[in-house]
């Protein structure tokens, strides 16, 4: 007897194979053994830490972005400003030195006790000093504030007041004995400046923040005094590395502010410090050619 | 207690009467189990397992990777449950949890696949085509349907996935044209043509045993 399927022939349909086909099938006892290793995995994956990305649940903001039909334009926009900002932020190369407040200085009575981290201070005169440090900002570390760093109030500017300017200039000169602050801007209301005529003071940059106006005239009148530019504290240890750091510093509060200090109270001032980098300019000098050796004066 | 599903019943499959009631069965389950009654969840394996399992393992023709594959979407089924909002029926999504999974596999281990069969399971169906075929032949059943199996198993193996999974779904797990569709992401036609394409090669593989 032939079923739809077989024939007489011994021969039957291609739907009674796959017949055969779907029953391969696993045996009874497979599947508690299934079971028990699908519990362990399911414990594992619960368990498993699983990445962040699969913790934004993207679907669901995608979702929520939908609605305003924003999800792209927005991401393109967002990734575009990013570009823009950190292209126009971006200094340039060849741009001059600004301030950039080290981690940690400290200016003892005797001189200048800096810390590694002051050697990386760089100086940008672009900037401006003004840029780096917010008038009024009084953000010095706890240490040494009573001893003879003396601070101005800072008074409210008015809404007529020009623009403050750079503070850095006026407490070199008032450290030179070139005028007072007040006297040196027409008025403009007092601002920060150090008066080394003590010799002693100290300034804690711990605040990590951008370089306050305390800090920053402390600073720089303390290495204008100690490079034996006008009456300062005489510098008791000239190392090269260090004139050369407070060369640097000096030039930067003086780059573009030229006529508040004396071109002339500049150079004297300098003249000792790049006497010394001479000599280590000195080796870039020496150059070797095939089997010479030259050396440009 | 199944909560008052009826209003939250997904849309309207283009399915046999028997599914729809079996997926709105489901989804009563698929709204326990997201309002964080995890041990529900159970009922949706016990139900799903072997067919799940016999989809995959048709596919891959190795029984180990099918239950590992098999695990691995009912784990991804419940980490996902909570985004399922019966938008197609849950075996649909099931199956193309586990369908994904096993492509996957299927691609990666294109050129190392073997084969580990499970045994035939004698049905009154089975036995009786099994009879016919052995009636003439001089070769014990056991062994005429260890060889069967083989070439069955390598008739399908030479079909395209694409091609396989479409025999799979209408012939051995028995869904519908639209059905396969929904779980293929492809037109009716498409399945239609697949499946016509599919059943040409396998006859001209198996035509020892076709008539």
């Amino acid at each position: 007897m032939s079923t739809p399927d077989t024939n007489g022939t011994g021969n039957v349909s291609l739907e009674a194979l796959l017949r055969l086909k779907r029953a391969e099938r696993p045996a009874a006892e497979f599947w508690p053994r299934f079971e028990q290793e699908l519990r362990a995995k399911q414990l594992a994956a619960i368990v498993a830490k699983r990445p962040w990305w699969v913790a934004l649940r993207l679907p669901q903001v995608n979702r929520a972005l939908a609605r305003w039909q924003v999800q792209l334009p927005l991401g393109a926009a967002a990734a575009l400003a990013v570009s823009v900002v950190m292209l126009v932020d971006r200094p340039a190369a060849d741009a001059p030195l600004a301030f950039v407040p080290a981690p940690r200085a400290t200016v003892g009575s005797a001189g200048l006790a800096m810390t590694r981290a002051e050697a990386a201070v760089v100086v940008r005169a672009d900037a401006g000093l003004s840029a780096v440090a917010a008038p009024g900002a009084t953000t010095t570390g706890s240490r040494g504030r009573e001893s003879a760093l003396q601070t101005a109030p800072a008074a409210p500017p008015a809404a007529d007041e020009p623009a403050p300017q750079p503070v850095v200039p006026t407490a070199v000169a008032a450290l030179t004995g070139g005028p007072q602050p007040a006297e040196a801007w027409g008025g403009l209301p007092p601002v920060d400046f150090v008066d080394l005529a003590s010799g002693e003071a100290a300034v804690d940059f711990e605040g990590g923040g951008a370089l306050d106006w305390v800090g920053l005239t402390a600073r720089v009148a303390e290495v204008a005094a100690t490079s034996g530019w006008g009456g300062g504290v005489p510098a008791s240890g000239r190392d090269g590395r260090r004139e050369r750091i407070r060369a640097r510093l000096v030039l930067a509060a003086n780059t573009g502010e030229g006529e508040r200090v004396p071109p002339g109270q500049l150079r004297d001032g300098l003249a000792s410090g790049l006497a010394d980098d001479r000599g280590y300019d000195g080796s870039g000098r020496i150059g070797v050619g095939g089997d010479r050796l030259t050396l440009k004066f | 207690m199944i909560p008052a599903a009826a209003k939250f019943l997904p849309k309207p499959l283009v399915a046999s009467p028997e599914r729809q009631i079996e997926a709105a069965g489901d989804w009563a389950v698929v709204l326990q189990v997201q309002a964080g009654d995890v041990a529900a969840f159970d009922q949706l394996i016990r139900k799903y397992r072997e067919r799940v399992y016999a989809m995959v393992y048709h596919l891959t023709a190795n029984r180990e990777d099918a239950a590992d594959l098999t695990q691995d979407a009912f784990i991804k089924a419940f980490q996902s449950i909570h985004r399922f909002q019966g938008q197609s029926a849950f075996f649909t999504w099931l199956y193309r949890i586990a369908l994904n999974g096993a492509l996957t596999h299927l691609r990666r281990t294109k050129l190392r696949s073997f084969f580990s069969l499970d045994k035939v399971q004698e049905d009154p169906a089975v036995a009786e085509v099994l009879n016919h075929l052995t009636d003439k032949g001089d070769v014990p059943r056991e062994v005429f349907v260890g060889e069967l199996q083989q070439k069955l198993n390598e008739a399908m193996m030479k079909l395209s996935i694409s091609h396989r999974t479409v025999v799979t779904l209408f012939e051995i797990d028995g869904l519908s044209h639209e059905e396969i569709g929904a779980i293929m992401h492809c037109s009716v036609g498409t399945v239609r043509s697949r499946l016509h394409y599919a059943k040409q090669v396998l006859q001209a593989e198996l035509s020892a045993y076709i008539r």
